[in-house]
């Protein structure tokens, strides 16, 4: 029953979590420049991150380890630092994109103007983490995250046509604009497959002290909550397609993407699609200022832990207290949060060979994983979304110039 | 043989920069576009009683901010009908300011008109080699 229950929550903390600025921006501008087109690469990115996270908790749950301890324990310090270096720049982009998700969410309800916000929103996630516990930030914040179903009732009301949808979900390159759509496919893929989400997930396994017996927990959590969160990426994508494309309204702000709920729902339409960007983008910002603690400390082998008093983690605390600071300062100099978003999903597509390809190594070491080692299915997912990676990688920056 | 490797070159040249214009122009076309059905859809929404008046007053003022960007790159017979468009949205903005209600159908039509107008000149500079 107590399995049953954490599966639940589980499941309901990844639907409400799923979503964050870059999943909402990406999404907003596919459906809104390329109708269904590229719901081909929510699917294929869904699929990609439901094996990678699976295999982050199995890892924390088998070996104790984190992604991070292994693989730094694993490759040596001098690899480690590698990946260590490109999430840390990265999760600073992203961070200051969720926070700039946040303030628009603000700014869009109130009239004042976004990086009025910046400071009071980083005083705000830096005082959740201060003060709150692991299971505040994972479930609570997660919970109020569930506001973001609102896309998928909407989707509903809106009776999209079901062949039309399903021929998006073969990948057809359209003959005009080709060079835009295959960026907004890596920077789906980028939003969708972010490293920064497989080390905050194995951390927080070890956070909840997750052991083999959690693995059945382990699987559910990651097929069916990622599963669920992406129908959420869906309904965003239809819902632009549905109500922006047909106007001719591309999506180059977020102000654009504001009106998409409106047809649907009116004034609370409005509303519910600032409190759904607000929520979502604050908690993603819990995760990736956590998460760069997390992969800090266990690169230098410090105390870290969201559940330990400040005093008892002083220099984990430290990181997060200095990140979320400087992360707020890109909206405070005015930085476009959806051009920064989409500049740092493109930037995590180039970092991703690097994060992902330990997984082949550490998910078939007996040493951390033992019976619990990939099969086949397990490894040729892994080796695809490798190769696909490097692909994402070689293309991102020159799709980003030519077509972002 | 060298002259005529040449001369083939700068035909390239110069039908890569025609080329490439003519992709900026439609681009530029194409952002216009798109924020004028941006603003036709805040004054709606804002007539409807659907978007907060702060909100509308600002997205309004962007989109005139942006079409007035793309302007810049335009020429002749464009560039004319953007200034047209720009200037409904002043009457929107007008009317938003003063929550005038009653007063933001005529500009609203007239928008329409425009951007229908605007959709034609697209779909025949899209048809251009």
């Amino acid at each position: 029953m107590k399995k049953l229950l954490e599966i639940a929550l589980g499941i309901v903390t990844s639907i409400g979590g799923f979503l964050d600025v870059g999943a909402i921006a990406t999404a907003a501008e596919a459906g809104s420049a390329f109708g269904f087109h590229l719901i081909w690469a929510i699917i294929l990115g869904t699929i990609c991150v439901i094996c990678l996270v699976e295999m982050s908790g199995r890892l924390a749950a088998v070996s104790q380890h984190t992604l991070a301890d292994a693989v730094r324990e694993r490759f040596g310090f001098n690899f480690y630092i590698l990946p260590l270096v490109a999430e840390i720049i990265v999760d600073f982009l992203i961070l200051g994109a969720e926070i700039g998700g946040v303030c628009i969410a603000l700014q869009l309800v109130t009239g004042i103007s976004f990086q009025w916000w910046a400071l009071p929103v980083a005083f705000a996630i830096w005082l959740l983490l201060w003060k709150g516990t692991f299971g505040l930030i994972e479930n609570g914040i997660s919970v109020l995250g569930l506001v973001t179903l609102v896309f998928v009732v909407a989707t509903f009301k809106l009776h999209p046509a079901l062949p039309d949808v399903a021929e998006g979900l073969l990948p057809i390159v359209p003959q005009q604009d080709t060079t835009h759509y295959l960026f907004i496919a890596v920077a789906i893929l980028g939003a969708l497959i972010s490293p920064y989400l497989f080390y905050f997930y194995s951390s927080g396994a070890v956070e909840d002290k997750w052991d083999a017996g959690y693995l059945g927990v382990n699987r559910a959590v990651a097929g069916l909550g990622m599963g669920f969160g992406s129908i959420v990426s869906l309904g965003v994508l239809i819902v632009a397609a549905q109500v922006l494309q047909p106007r001719g309204i591309q999506v180059d702000s977020y102000e654009q993407a504001a009106l998409m709920l409106t047809q649907p729902f009116g004034y609370w339409g409005f509303i519910l699609f600032a409190a759904s960007l607000g929520i979502a983008c604050f908690g993603a910002a819990l995760e990736v200022t956590l998460d760069t603690a997390y992969i800090t400390a266990q690169a230098f082998g410090w105390n870290w832990g969201e559940n330990l008093h400040p005093r008892e983690a002083a220099r984990f605390s430290f990181v997060y207290t200095v990140f979320v600071f400087l992360a707020s300062l890109l909206m405070v100099v005015g930085i476009d949060p959806l051009q920064l978003t989409l500049f740092s999903m493109a930037l995590t597509a180039v970092i991703l060979p690097i994060a992902i390809l330990p997984f082949l190594v550490l998910m078939n070491d007996r040493q951390y994983v033992g019976e619990h080692r990939n099969g086949w299915l397990s490894n040729s997912v892994v080796i695809f979304t490798i190769a696909l990676s490097f692909v994402l990688a070689i293309v991102a920056i020159p799709l980003e110039i030519l077509g972002g | 043989m060298k002259k005529l490797l040449f001369l083939g070159l700068l035909l390239e040249l110069a039908a890569c920069s025609r080329s490439s214009s003519h992709e900026k122009l439609l681009k530029s076309l194409q952002t216009v576009q798109s924020w004028t059905a941006t603003a036709q859809m805040v004054g709606e929404t804002w007539q409807q009683g659907a978007v907060p008046d702060a909100y509308a007053e600002q997205t309004l003022k962007k989109s005139q901010e942006e079409i007035a960007r793309e302007t810049k790159d335009l020429t002749e017979p464009s560039a004319q009908k953007t200034q047209q468009i720009q200037e409904t949205i002043q009457k929107l903005i007008a009317a938003v300011k003063h929550r005038q209600k009653g007063t933001i159908a005529a500009p609203l039509q007239q928008l329409s008109t425009q951007h229908q107008q605007l959709n034609t000149l697209l779909k025949a500079q899209e048809k251009q080699p």
